[in-house]
């Protein structure tokens, strides 16, 4: 049996259908949450976070109106821009993974090589790269959008989520390993 | 793999790099494969299939509990489901209450209450535990609370239950009766319940219902504590008990207010240990993230709530309590004053483990300290040292008795012209206490008049020797505590003149000259604190205002309601080469623009 489609359930949870609604959830629930996980680093925030967007989605639901972006776009808008009031209400960016962070984030160059790195050393990295980059490489690998997705919600060209997906890796491999520039 | 030979000239770095990954984790292709093809960037390749399958493996799993619990709680702050319309049948009003499946036994009592029993009802009101009609009060006070829909009026409610078993013990002991046995257990029913429910609000309204709360359990430990003193063994005995159920309850709403997410552990004021997991400690913040160490000290596993300020290796002040292996923070203060590598921790010794090696505190478990006996279990303790190799070299160790006396901290934030008032801010209540020929005094025993108060705006005090008279709650005693005393302000004991205290109480005009001038000093400088708390506190809720999640998208975007609001540093500072994107976004029809990617560094 198929199942109804986002539209099909928006329209009805925009008319108080909770069970509509409770099943947007059910369908995106995970996608948000390791979206807002991976852009917080705390697993209580990101439920904290993940939870309110589902929240403050079911107030505005009557309020979405299906157009170029899609629901789940919609729900990381909601989600993106908690997680810019999370880190706005903290005075200073300190940041750190969950798991002992080593301080020394030059990994040995044959080990990088060698892909033999750590998850911690991973997240570390992720979370050092810049702003649209790390969007890019969490919505990618973490969240698992495809390019049309992906592009669609940063409202950038599929190429151009391409380019910025490889310069992402280049710039974990340049963290990670502390390539030398002309190396790239 | 065919597309990958056909596209190989055309295609540059990136495109095969990406394209490479997309197919092998899509299982069209395999590393092996693509190194054939395209040795030279073997070792890119590899890096970045790594990492894309690292990522994939590190992919956040949410937890099924929280996911459950988080769709129980999608709803919550709706409005009450609208009613069937009556159709003037006494059943069709209680249609809408068998929704509920309320219990039929309420049912009935209901159908007594609507048939006439109303004149009963009022008559006992007013009646006590022991009196005929007694059951009948508590009977329809469980009516009204089954009848009681939505969270907030039902939280509301059971704060009044527990004010009116509070009232109950006050209105025996005043006739001379015994104390009902069964008035803690009440008392503490009542305010658990009304915590379950402000645990399913929203904030605003639960901030509200915590700030009542923390008021409420106030009044009741303070109405509570003057019977004291006249009461028998057994009398005590459960006054004490029904004191520390409010307090608790206060603890409690104190937590919350600061942290939400404290309710989730469901916090009980009949839980005895409740506040023998709360604590303080200070030191060097030297790391962050689920646990944190300060000075040495670990705290793990950490709720900390947002919006607190703290930087990695700055001193700070941390207070929280821990809960079912969790440690929720209720304040984190940097602090100016330079004490090195120096670490303070407060709480409850909860014992040893380890074979006496490691003391627990307040649920926070420290290396033993050197030098310092073993207390009893239960005992207050406050340790002052250093931390060297995971031990504890204590230079100061204090310990108290476990005071019972009702005390209550709170942020000064108002002095009365006449400073015979100061308003206190706990919880986000704001609790007004007359001044009862109130001395100031520090930790450490200095003595200062009262006027020092204005100096104190905006800074924790502690008060003691309560007492509740005609619903005016008034003070003898202020704590400060010494780091907090503004350093030009002189104790008692420097004053060239001696004062009475009553003269103390006069406005500063008339104290003569040095004192004069330090108070007006001293309070002109906590005024500016106060006039800056007070701009970034805007600040930071005009910021938060701004985003707002889904309104402010629609603000911000201005007509198209619905598509991403991308923040400024993504979508111009952040790409270096913004004229590469932009190419790409126009020439890309599904083709590969070589001519503008050519200038790409990492192009071909």
């Amino acid at each position: 049996m198929n199942q109804p489609s986002d539209d099909t359930l928006i329209q009805r949870a925009a008319q108080g259908d909770r069970d509509a609604f409770t099943a947007l959830y059910d369908r995106h629930i995970d996608q948000v949450y390791r979206h807002v996980y991976y852009r917080v680093s705390n697993q209580a925030d990101a439920e904290d976070i993940a939870q309110e967007v589902f929240i403050r989605a079911w107030r505005a639901i009557s309020r979405y109106q299906k157009g170029e972006s899609l629901f789940v776009s919609w729900l990381l808008v909601i989600a993106r821009n908690l997680v810019t009031d999370f880190y706005r209400a903290r005075k200073k960016e300190t940041v750190l993974d969950q798991e002992d962070i080593p301080t020394d984030s030059g990994a040995d160059p044959e080990a990088v090589v060698e892909n033999n790195f750590t998850q911690s050393e991973l997240r570390e990295a992720i979370s050092k790269l810049k702003g649209i980059r790390q969007t890019v490489i969490t919505m990618r690998f973490i969240d698992g959008f495809s390019y049309l997705e992906t592009s669609r919600i940063l409202k950038k060209s599929e190429g151009a989520v391409r380019v910025i997906q490889y310069r992402a890796l280049l710039d974990l491999k340049k963290i990670m390993g502390n390539v030398k520039p002309e190396d790239r | 793999m065919s597309s990958l030979k056909t596209d190989k000239d055309k295609m540059n770095k990136s495109e095969i790099v990406t394209r490479c990954i997309d197919e092998i984790l899509d299982g069209q292709s395999s590393l092996e494969d693509c190194l054939r093809r395209y040795p030279e960037l073997a070792d890119e390749l590899r890096f970045s299939l790594a990492i894309a399958t690292r990522m994939h493996e590190q992919r956040a799993v949410i937890s099924p509990e929280f996911k459950r619990a988080a769709r129980a709680r999608l709803f919550l702050e709706d409005e009450t489901q609208p009613l069937p319309k009556a159709h003037g049948s006494i059943l069709d009003w209680l249609r809408p209450v068998t929704l509920l499946r309320v219990p039929l036994a309420i049912l009935v009592v209901v159908v007594a209450l609507v048939g006439g029993g109303t004149t009963v009802v009022y008559a006992s009101q007013n009646s006590l535990p022991g009196d005929v009609l007694y059951p009948m009060k508590i009977g329809s006070e469980n009516v009204q609370l089954a009848l009681t829909l939505d969270p907030e009026s039902k939280a509301r409610m059971s704060l009044k239950l527990a004010e009116r078993r509070v009232e109950e013990v006050v209105a025996q002991s005043a006739q001379g009766r015994d104390v009902s046995a069964a008035a803690p257990e009440a008392i503490s029913r009542h305010l658990d319940a009304a915590i379950k429910e402000i645990e399913n609000l929203d904030e605003d309204k639960s901030r509200s219902l915590i700030s009542q709360l923390s008021q409420s359990t106030i009044n009741q430990q303070v109405a509570l504590s003057q019977l004291l003193t006249e009461s028998s063994d057994l009398k005590q005995l459960l006054l004490q008990e029904s004191i520390d159920t409010s307090r608790r309850g206060n603890t409690v709403a104190v937590v919350a207010e600061a942290n939400p997410a404290f309710l989730t552990s469901s916090p009980s004021t009949a839980d005895k240990n409740l506040e023998e997991t709360y604590f303080k400690v200070e030191g060097i913040l030297r790391s962050v993230g689920r646990d944190w160490n300060i000075g040495g000290i670990t705290i793990r596993n950490l709720s900390v709530p947002h919006g607190m300020p703290f930087s990695v290796n700055s001193r700070v002040a941390v207070e929280g309590i821990t809960r079912h292996g969790k440690t929720f923070i209720a304040k984190v203060k940097e602090k100016e004053d330079q004490k090195g590598d120096e670490v303070r921790i407060e709480g409850i010794f909860n014992g040893t483990g380890e074979n006496g090696a490691i003391w627990h505190i307040s649920g926070i478990a420290i290396g033993k300290p050197q030098n310092a006996s073993l207390v009893a279990e239960g005992t207050p303790l406050k340790l002052t040292g250093l931390v060297q190799n995971g031990i504890f070299v204590v230079s100061r160790l204090e310990s108290e008795d476990d005071k019972k006396e009702v005390k209550i901290t709170g942020t000064l934030v108002e002095v009365d012209q006449d400073i015979t008032t100061v308003s206190l801010e706990i919880a986000r209540a704001k609790i007004v206490v007359r001044l009862r020929d109130a001395e100031v005094e520090t930790d450490s025993g200095k003595s200062f008049e009262t006027s020092v108060l204005r100096a104190l705006m905006g800074k924790d005090v502690t008060l003691s020797a309560l007492k509740i008279n005609d619903g005016v709650l008034s003070t003898e005693k202020l704590y400060v505590s010494d780091e907090n005393m503004p350093k030009t302000t002189k104790d008692k004991s420097d004053d060239k003149t001696s004062e009475n205290k009553k003269d103390s109480q006069k406005s500063d005009k008339d104290e003569p000259g040095n004192k004069t001038n330090d108070g007006k000093e001293v309070s002109q400088k906590s005024d500016e604190d106060e006039s800056s708390n007070k701009t970034r506190d805007e600040k930071e809720d005009s910021q938060k205002s701004d985003n707002d999640g889904v309104l402010s998208t629609e603000k911000a975007s201005g007509g198209d309601e619905n598509l991403p609001n991308i923040t400024k540093d993504e979508s111009e500072n952040d790409e270096v080469d913004n004229d590469e994107d932009e190419s790409d976004d126009k020439t890309n029809d599904g083709k590969e623009d070589n001519q503008k990617s050519d200038k790409h560094k990492e192009s071909d």
